[in-house]
């Protein structure tokens, strides 16, 4: 089912403060329900879940720093949270999302460094590899050696200076086509009757939950 | 035929080099005319003067026959000058084809349902319909050069400045650049360090590198 952008994000916003939020297992179980009920809704394939291998790598640590329970208890909450954001968030395309950001009035400055963010960090990875191949097709082998450190530094203090060449460049293009400060959005959103009843079930289930927990205790 | 642009006496300097000296060119409407010269003879520079990026030492400029000096001229001069970068990775913003082509147009506040249209016109003149979904930075460099000389054509600019529009294009590419131009109605300057045969019947101007 295509969700509107915007009721994406607040509907994991919504879970993900109060998954986060959450002291005791049972809330945060409380959430598995809507879980596969979403799941079921935009039917996402099992492959988009592989995303969470790399993030649990990292969290195995905290099972060797954090108590057995605690360690746990956060364990299961970030893979909940990153599962809502694969299903809700992660479907949708990156700029639909920010333009939804943009809809749902978060300061212009915000959504612009992330466009920007988002555009420039495909460019920057470009020309590393392009670097990168202009070094190895001239005998370059990484190795844990002093001309490795230097040509990496070089690299880095390269990319560094095209990046600050390439915004000039993006301000002249924007300022060429009349960019007076306002950035336009060619797509725009409407919220459908599907969008509302999804939105509004959302906050029903999150406020079961803080009913059931006795509202703050959950929390606590 | 009335004018577009004039400059007049225009120096440059380029840290400690004079790249323009003593620079007069003159546009009329729906002129064509091709500025030749070799790498650093000051093609580029002549087009960054024109839309104000580059502040040239002495010299005038005029623009429909009004003289443009402040910010605020260049600001309204460049919502009827298209420049098309030598880069086309500098000059694409956006992340789909088809914003990085309605951006223009947005600006200058077309309604969204002309901006469609007009969006849909450009991308099928430059053959790139199929294109229109894609990231930007999918594209292939043929592409992106195609992609940025369609989102200032779709502008419909009074001058149409290109600075060497052709490099990296295939035959394909350059038989549709070249075909655009030729039929564009409005004042071309396409800077360019070879010669181009099909654009014989067009007006040369030659710049010198020293």
């Amino acid at each position: 089912m295509s969700l509107d952008p915007r009721v994406r994000i607040i509907a994991f916003f919504l879970v993900a403060v109060s998954v986060a939020l959450s002291r005791s297992f049972s809330a945060v179980l409380f959430f598995l329900p809507y879980l596969v009920f979403i799941l079921f809704l935009e039917r996402v394939k099992p492959s988009h879940f592989k995303k969470l291998i790399p993030a649990n790598l990292f969290l195995v640590f905290i099972f060797l720093t954090v108590p057995l329970r605690e360690a746990l208890l956060i364990f299961v909450k970030c893979n909940l949270i990153l599962s809502f954001l694969i299903v809700l968030v992660s479907t949708e395309r990156f700029p639909v999302l920010i333009h939804a950001l943009h809809h749902l009035k978060l300061p212009d400055k915000l959504v612009h460094l992330v466009f920007f963010t988002y555009r420039y960090v495909h460019i920057i990875d470009e020309e590393y590899r392009t670097f990168m191949k202009a070094a190895k097709a001239r005998g370059f082998h990484p190795k844990t050696d002093r001309i490795t450190y230097k040509t990496l530094s070089y690299i880095l203090a390269n990319l560094i200076v095209r990046s600050y060449e390439k915004s000039k460049w993006a301000y002249k293009s924007m300022v060429c086509r009349g960019f007076h400060g306002v950035f336009p959005l060619y797509y725009h959103f409407e919220m459908g009757f599907k969008d509302l009843c999804f939105l509004g079930f959302t906050f029903v289930y999150v406020g079961a939950l803080w009913a059931r927990y006795s509202g703050l205790k959950m929390f606590m | 035929m009335g004018e577009i642009f004039r400059a007049e006496d225009v120096y440059v300097k380029r840290g400690e080099n004079l790249v323009l000296k003593g620079f007069n060119l003159a546009v009329g409407e729906g002129e064509k005319l091709l500025l030749l010269g070799p790498n650093g003879s000051g093609k580029t520079t002549f087009f960054e003067v024109v839309v104000g990026f580059v502040k040239p030492e002495r010299g005038r400029l005029l623009f429909m026959g009004k003289p443009v000096e402040a910010e605020s001229d260049f600001r309204l001069l460049r919502r009827k000058v298209g420049y098309v970068f030598q880069d086309p990775e500098s000059q694409i913003l956006m992340p789909t084809v088809e914003e990085e082509i309605a951006f223009g147009l947005l600006n200058l506040g077309m309604p969204r349902s002309k901006i469609r249209e007009e969006v849909e016109m450009v991308l099928s003149a430059f053959g790139i319909s199929h294109l229109k979904r894609k990231f930007t930075h999918e594209l292939s460099w043929g592409e992106k050069r195609l992609l940025s000389i369609a989102s200032i054509a779709v502008m419909k600019p009074e001058l149409f400045l290109l600075d060497e529009p052709f490099a990296g294009l295939d035959e394909r590419g350059v038989r549709i650049v070249a075909s655009f131009l030729k039929e564009y109605d409005k004042a071309v300057i396409l800077a360019s360090h070879t010669e181009l045969n099909f654009f014989e019947d067009w007006d040369k101007f030659y710049l010198r590198a020293d």
